[in-house]
């Protein structure tokens, strides 16, 4: 049996929702980031597969790239946040911090 | 049909590889283990994308994900613990709830797969899409591609902005 485009879309599958799996249940705001890179990188992987497959041509590999520049500027924004949270609060367990003034 | 073999094998390999990792981020104790492993994912992703011929994303994958994005991760991770601590725990909490739940999800993603018209045929390598890309970022995408740039100096700034400290009055001078 040859690898499909089915394959690659199942695969992507199992990785968005181990990255919600992430997302749901990690309490440091970091490893709920890592959850969301591996959403993002589900989401790509499905891009890349339609376009390698004849679906929609060059422009869903355009999309991809687009989708890792925005994804590089979210992390290090997300991050910077993350580290004005620790400077605040000095933790980043994203269940105590339940204030967004003082 | 050798070398469809091979990639078939190939195909295998990174995708047991990816998932592998992927279930490190999802499981493992230490949030620095968690950090390689989403190093791990992103190389298999990579390799993934040049066996779909993409070469240009594989590669802008390793460049921007694995050289940037995780190290960022990794020295996120270093700057938020005490220094005394020694390992950085990454508890799960409602794990008991959020697994059952991701299964679901993925039973109800597999049925939707399977019961939809998804074309089984291969079609003919493409070959490279390095040129193809590039006339499409400076031709039909050009005003996407140019508004990206625009938000990459608005993230520098506003991640300049957040991250220092503030450095009080009394401090100054």
């Amino acid at each position: 049996m040859h690898v499909t485009l089915l394959h690659y879309l199942v695969l992507a599958a199992v990785l968005f929702v181990l990255g919600l799996v992430t997302l749901a249940t990690r309490r440091n705001a970091i490893g709920v980031l890592l959850g969301i890179e591996l959403i993002l990188n589900a989401a790509n992987l499905n891009l890349v597969a339609f376009s390698r497959h004849g679906i929609g041509g060059v422009e869903g590999q355009v999309f991809t790239v687009f989708v890792i520049a925005l994804a590089a500027a979210e992390t290090v924004v997300a991050l910077a946040i993350v580290l004005a949270i620790f400077h605040h609060y000095r933790t980043v367990e994203v269940d105590r911090v339940s204030q967004m003034k003082n | 049909m050798e070398a469809r073999t091979l990639k078939d094998a190939l195909f295998w390999a990174f995708a047991t590889s990816t998932v592998g990792f992927a279930l490190m981020v999802a499981f493992h104790q230490s949030l620095v283990h968690s950090a390689l492993g989403l190093m791990g994912t992103l190389l298999s992703v990579g390799c993934l994308y040049g066996l779909l011929d993409a070469d240009f994303v594989a590669v802008t994958q390793v460049v921007v994900y694995v050289g940037g994005v995780v190290i960022l991760f990794l020295f996120g991770v270093f700057l938020t613990k005490r220094i005394e601590d020694v390992t950085v725990t990454n508890r799960s909490v409602n794990w008991y709830v959020a697994v059952p739940v991701g299964l679901v999800l993925l039973a109800v993603i597999l049925y939707a797969l399977l019961s939809s018209p998804i074309p089984a045929a291969e079609v003919a390598a493409a070959g490279p899409t390095t040129a193809a890309i590039g006339e499409a970022l400076l031709g039909r995408f050009l005003l996407p591609f140019e508004v990206i740039s625009v938000v990459l100096l608005a993230v520098l700034l506003g991640a300049l902005l957040l991250a220092r400290r503030e450095v009080k009055p009394e401090e100054r001078g």
